[in-house]
């Protein structure tokens, strides 16, 4: 598996949840939303992946999305976080601190079978 | 609404190659898509923005096949969700504790064991119509008239209104399991079974199947509930006090006989055919009580 495709497709995988996150703080608009996932930092592969991606949880009813106007601006789309929406983010939460507790363990030789630990790289 | 960006030629460009990339998707799909992106190129590009700005924004945009082809899979989950949701789902089951197991083992023989208790008790088939059948009181049988229609015989008596009048009918019990038969039952989709009866008193008889009209029938006894085991027939008497008025030739079949009956745990109606051996005709004699008159 070449690094980058597996990179690729991990932060495909974790790109919901993250969305979701940044919803559950306050509704935003698709490029205050881009701008935000870019600034946490290597979570996009491009910026144009979001908008799929809010339908996708929209249609899932994990988000909501209404035109609202504000004074000096243009109408926008907001994006906010639905009831079921952080239902999901909880439950991702806890599911996701054991897996990658579990993913660093294996990736890192500190959580291996017995007969596959390397002598001297244990704790 | 800002309309500056899609005018810079760099955007128009890339929004007609969107377009294009586009035409495998829904219409829906791909309106709602173009129209976000859009919005995103208005947002992101100031009304001045130079070729190089354009560019930039362009190219953190991605290219319009991949992002089609991205919208073109909605619903489907990123193949690396679906890679991590195995994954964990394996990680949780060689997780659960062995007790765990245990008491899942344990859920699921119970649910087998009520649902194989449901299925065997729920679906035998009902009770039936023996064959022999006969009036109780002598004011009946001996004065009771035999037709022949179709090849069966029907035995009528005159309706006596105000009076006990009753029947014995022989109940097979074809099925596996006991049955038990625990009264008349009444209701919705339950027929009469005797004409206008007020009060019907059901007895089943113990094993004793010896009834000879007019004679030796007294000595059968009858009780309530009453158990039919499997495979074996027992005698039903109904007896009962008419309340209604009968009119002078009028006649009635007594067609089924309506049972509350016990099946295991459960209990439920069996109405069973009579093949109309048994009716009752009006002979204007009697007393035609009036409704809401009372019975002298």
């Amino acid at each position: 598996m070449a690094a980058d495709g597996g990179l690729t497709e991990l932060r495909r995988g974790v790109l919901g949840p993250c969305v979701l996150a940044l919803l559950e703080l306050k509704p935003r608009f698709g490029l205050e939303l881009v701008r935000d996932l870019a600034a946490a930092g290597g979570l996009l592969t491009s910026d144009g992946t979001v908008y799929p991606l809010l339908n996708r949880l929209r249609d899932a009813g994990l988000v909501t999305s209404e035109w609202q106007e504000n004074p000096g601006e243009r109408a926008r789309r907001y994006y906010s976080i639905t009831e079921a929406g952080r239902q999901t983010l909880t439950a991702f939460r806890t599911e996701w601190d054991q897996f990658s507790a579990t993913v660093a363990g294996v990736l890192n030789h500190t959580r291996l079978p017995h007969g596959d630990q390397e002598e001297g790289r244990l704790p | 609404m800002s309309r500056t960006s899609p005018r810079h030629e760099l955007v128009r460009g890339y929004l007609s190659q969107l377009d294009a990339a586009l035409r495998g998707v829904p219409a829906a799909q791909a309106r709602e898509f173009r129209e976000q992106i859009t919005a995103h190129l208005d947002d992101a590009l100031p009304p001045n923005a130079d070729d190089e700005q354009v560019a930039t924004v362009l190219d953190r945009l991605g290219s319009p096949t991949e992002l089609a082809a991205d919208v073109g899979q909605a619903g489907a989950v990123p193949l690396m969700a679906r890679a991590m949701t195995r994954a964990w789902l394996w990680y949780r089951l060689a997780h659960v504790r062995r007790r765990t197991w245990g008491v899942a083992g344990v859920i699921l023989v119970v649910v087998g064991v009520v649902a194989g208790y449901l299925n065997y008790y729920l679906t035998p088939g009902s009770l039936e119509f023996g064959g022999a059948s006969g009036w109780w009181f002598p004011q009946d049988y001996n004065r009771e008239v035999f037709t022949t229609t179709d090849g069966a015989t029907q035995s009528t008596v005159p309706f006596r209104p105000g009076r006990r009048q009753g029947f014995f009918v022989s109940i097979d019990n074809p099925t596996g399991v006991t049955q038990t038969i625990l009264g008349p039952a009444y209701g919705p989709g339950v027929p009469g079974d005797s004409p206008g009866s007020a009060v019907v008193q059901i007895g089943v008889s113990v094993p004793n199947l010896n009834v000879d009209r007019g004679g030796t029938s007294r000595s059968v006894r009858f009780t309530l509930p009453g158990v039919i085991p499997p495979g074996q027939i027992r005698l039903v008497r109904v007896l009962w006090t008419s309340n209604i008025c009968l009119m002078d030739g009028a006649s009635s079949s007594i067609d089924t006989l309506a049972l509350r009956v016990r099946v295991g745990w459960f209990t439920r109606t069996e109405i069973i055919p009579l093949d109309q051996t048994l009716a009752v005709k009006g002979n204007g004699n009697g007393p035609c009580h009036e409704p809401g008159r009372p019975q002298s």
